[in-house]
């Protein structure tokens, strides 16, 4: 607009023609309008937004708005508890609604208005506390007189980092080894002989794992992938709570992930990754292990659902993670999703007396038994409301597990979803042979420890909040 | 009022008046992130916490410490260089037939540019079913007529081709903007050859080409910068049933192209300040490259 062929043309209706000089000037025009038009935008948005916030009526119940991740049943389950709570609460109203957890409730938070009850992932848990996304909760956990000895073993401490502990656990899934026992018979196997130290799990993932006479993958034995669990099954730990640093340079997760490579190469990681492609959806009939298609599957107890539902008819068992060394004590990763209260909620009291009460035993007992899931409290996982799930004895060996301190959860760490994504993917890189499982463990170290560095140093100690 | 009062005369501020909802939108929603991008590419910021000004440091980190930043510029530079060409040499192919006149011409021409109408979203779905390796369409047909049927998406060699052959599926709208330019050229170009004894491959050569090489120019310019941007497919096709973008661009990082990463950077790991430092170097890369395009476009026919 401001080149001069153009405001030529552009001059002839004018009333005057434009001087040379002014028409040089004419340039600037547009950027001080557009500067001033802009302005005065900001400034309706400005006067019109806080108008959207006004309380009218001082009694009125408090509204309260929660997002949870479960759709479905769950979400239809955990929508009727909440109904629950609004009608036995007649001074707070909890609006509950399902959203997928991820970008929106960052933007509401960078919007300045969360909602006051929220489900994150165990992974964004400590990155966004620490960040200051979320109220700290250990106050609240304490008035409402929880203890370590409230909780099963090794969860009292689950979603504290420092000494702030940024969230609850909502409702928990363990891990262990299920067997299609037909096709762990046809290999001539006994499933009450089920390995008992990982040398015989690998021993039975390479007997399990079939091919056709075109030498084409018909039957996959096993295929770890829980990484976590097989380092602290080696006796290696990746994470120093104490010192806040990753070590997964340790002697035992570097034999964990050799002896991980070493099934994937012997099972052939090509054929295992393009048989695996072919899996159907896992909550579905279409489930490897309903389908014959894998003979043994780490998973969690939410599986006997779904099997249950699926596939009535398979023949199925369950067995724990075998120690490195025969007699050694195994372990299983036990993790879950954790209910947070954002930092800019305006009513921090009314959303913790709305979350005690959906943590407290009854309800927290009735919601694990409707998703399958297992309640993080004594008195939950022995109150009537769950009776009827133990009953099933494949999945009371899951609660057991985490009942009797045979269960883990993954140590809280400000970089929580890098290292989860690094490690996945990497591990990949790792099966694959293009690089040890020594040298990506000793980069992927060196890497995650620069990162909580830097962390840190954004963050401060966490105290100055 | 004074119509004097103001600097410049009524045809101006109303021509303003009239271009200012569009100016406005611009300044708040193109030239404000675009400037705040840039500053934000020099601080750690995670969106929940003030952004702290760190200076270059995003960007050293970048070069000398992620080798993840250079295995994703790799993928991108391999679609670009490598799936530009034949989608293009596709496209083009594609006009040409649609230029012939032949029985049912309009439902050959609706038939081609069919799949860019269905979303990026649905198409990759789809290619997911047809690349499967054990019940896929794709690998039915190369078993059946006695060839490897490769793992496609879940291996790193075929996972980037697989990518390149769903990208040829997108290619009906290139084709369109090709077969809108070989209808430019004066057919007296082709009697005239015609009359001089050139064959078609010499027609195609020395008339087609050339006519036609603002549009390929276009096209091509058009096709780096898309590629650059390359996302959807993968976020969709590679991502792990989490969803979410969480596991995808494997395996083994065969397919976390740039912006995936940058993605992941971005909303995953909330490392904004970091995100936005790939964000400005993928746009330096994308100008120096579109500048040696232009630089060296010579080859383009001026006076069609």
């Amino acid at each position: 607009m401001q080149t001069s062929p153009n405001s030529e043309t552009f001059s002839h209706s004018a009333p005057t023609p434009p001087a040379p000089r002014r028409r040089r000037r004419s340039g600037f025009f547009p950027l001080i309008s557009l500067a001033a038009l802009a302005l005065a935008c900001l400034a309706m948005l400005a006067f019109a937004l806080p108008g959207c916030n006004r309380r009218v009526d001082p009694n009125a119940p408090v509204e309260l708005r929660f997002w949870y991740a479960w759709s479905g049943y769950e979400g239809k389950f955990l929508q009727s508890l909440v109904d629950e709570f609004n009608a036995t609460h007649p001074h707070i109203h909890v609006q509950g609604s399902f959203y997928n957890i991820g970008d929106k409730l960052l933007a509401s938070i960078a919007g300045g208005s969360p909602p006051d009850i929220v489900t994150v992932w165990e992974f964004m848990l400590t990155t966004m506390g620490e960040s200051g996304a979320f109220f700290p909760l250990e106050d609240y956990v304490t008035s409402a007189g929880l203890t370590r000895d409230s909780y099963l073993p090794n969860l009292y401490d689950y979603g504290t980092y420092g000494k702030h502990r940024w969230g609850v656990p909502s409702a928990m899934n363990a891990l262990a080894i299920f067997y299609n026992t037909k096709l762990v018979r046809d290999a001539g196997l006994d499933p009450a002989q089920y390995p008992k130290t990982m040398a015989e799990l690998a021993e039975w993932a390479k007997k399990l794992t079939l091919y056709d006479e075109r030498g084409i993958m018909r039957q996959l034995g096993f295929s770890p992938s829980a990484t976590p669990v097989y380092f602290w099954n080696f006796g290696g730990n990746y994470f120093d709570t104490e010192n806040k640093r990753f070590t997964l340079d340790d002697p035992g997760c570097i034999r964990a992930m050799e002896w991980m490579a070493s099934v994937h190469k012997s099972s052939g990681i090509v054929n295992v990754r393009r048989f695996s492609a072919g899996f159907g959806k896992l909550d579905s009939p279409l489930h490897p292990l309903a389908q014959g298609k894998m003979a043994l599957r780490e998973d969690g107890q939410w599986l006997i659902k779904i099997l249950a539902e699926y596939a009535p008819d398979l023949d199925y068992g369950v067995f724990p993670f075998p120690p490195e060394k025969a007699g050694d004590t195994a372990v299983t990763r036990v993790d879950s999703s954790f209910w947070a209260i954002p930092y800019a909620s305006k009513h921090p009291d009314e959303a913790w007396e709305f979350l005690s009460w959906l943590i407290a035993p009854e309800q927290s007992a009735r919601f694990c038994f409707a998703l399958r899931n297992i309640p993080p409290l004594h008195a939950s996982v022995n109150h009537p409301a769950f009776a009827e799930a133990r009953k099933d004895p494949r999945f009371d060996f899951f609660v057991r597990e985490v009942e009797e301190g045979r269960a883990r959860t993954q140590p809280a760490m400000p970089v929580g979803q890098q290292f989860q994504e690094k490690l996945e993917q990497g591990q990949d890189v790792v099966w694959g042979g293009s690089i040890t499982p020594k040298a990506f463990l000793e980069n992927l170290n060196m890497d995650m420890n620069r990162q909580l560095d830097r962390e840190t140093r954004m963050l401060g100690s966490g105290d100055d909040l | 009022m004074n119509r004097r009062r103001g600097r410049f005369g009524r045809p101006e501020i109303v021509g303003l008046m009239f271009a200012a909802p569009w100016l406005v939108g611009i300044s708040i929603f193109g030239l404000y992130p675009i400037v705040s991008s840039f500053y934000l590419s020099l601080c750690r910021y995670n969106i929940i916490r003030p952004p702290a000004f760190i200076g270059i440091e995003n960007y050293s980190i970048l070069f000398t410490e992620d080798p993840l930043f250079w295995k994703s510029l790799w993928n991108t530079v391999y679609l670009t260089a490598f799936g530009l060409p034949v989608q293009l040499g596709f496209a083009l192919a594609a006009a040409m037939l649609l230029n012939m006149k032949v029985k049912g011409q309009s439902v050959f021409r609706t038939l081609t540019y069919l799949p860019t109408v269905v979303p990026a979203v649905a198409t990759a779905i789809l290619w997911v079913w047809i690349l499967n390796p054990e019940y896929g369409l794709l690998n039915s047909v190369l078993r059946f007529i006695g060839l490897p049927a490769p793992g496609w998406l879940s291996d790193p060699t075929w996972s980037k081709p697989a990518l390149i052959l769903v990208g040829i599926w997108g290619t009906g709208n290139t084709a369109i903007i090709f077969l809108a330019g070989l209808q430019q050229v004066p057919r007296a170009l082709y009697e005239a050859a015609t009359v001089d004894g050139a064959g078609i491959l010499q027609q195609f050569r020395h008339v087609t080409l050339p006519m036609l090489s603002p549009v390929i120019f276009f096209n091509l310019v058009m096709g780096i910068i898309g590629s650059f941007q390359y996302f959807t497919h993968v976020y969709v096709m590679t991502a792990g049933l989490g969803g979410g973008g969480r596991g995808a661009g494997g395996p083994e990082f065969s397919t976390l192209v740039y912006p995936l990463y940058l993605y992941q950077n971005a909303f995953l790991f909330f490392r904004m300040g970091y995100a936005s430092a790939m964000a400005w170097i993928l746009f330096l890369i994308v100008a120096v490259i579109l500048a040696f395009v232009f630089r060296t476009s010579s080859w383009v026919h001026e006076d069609s």
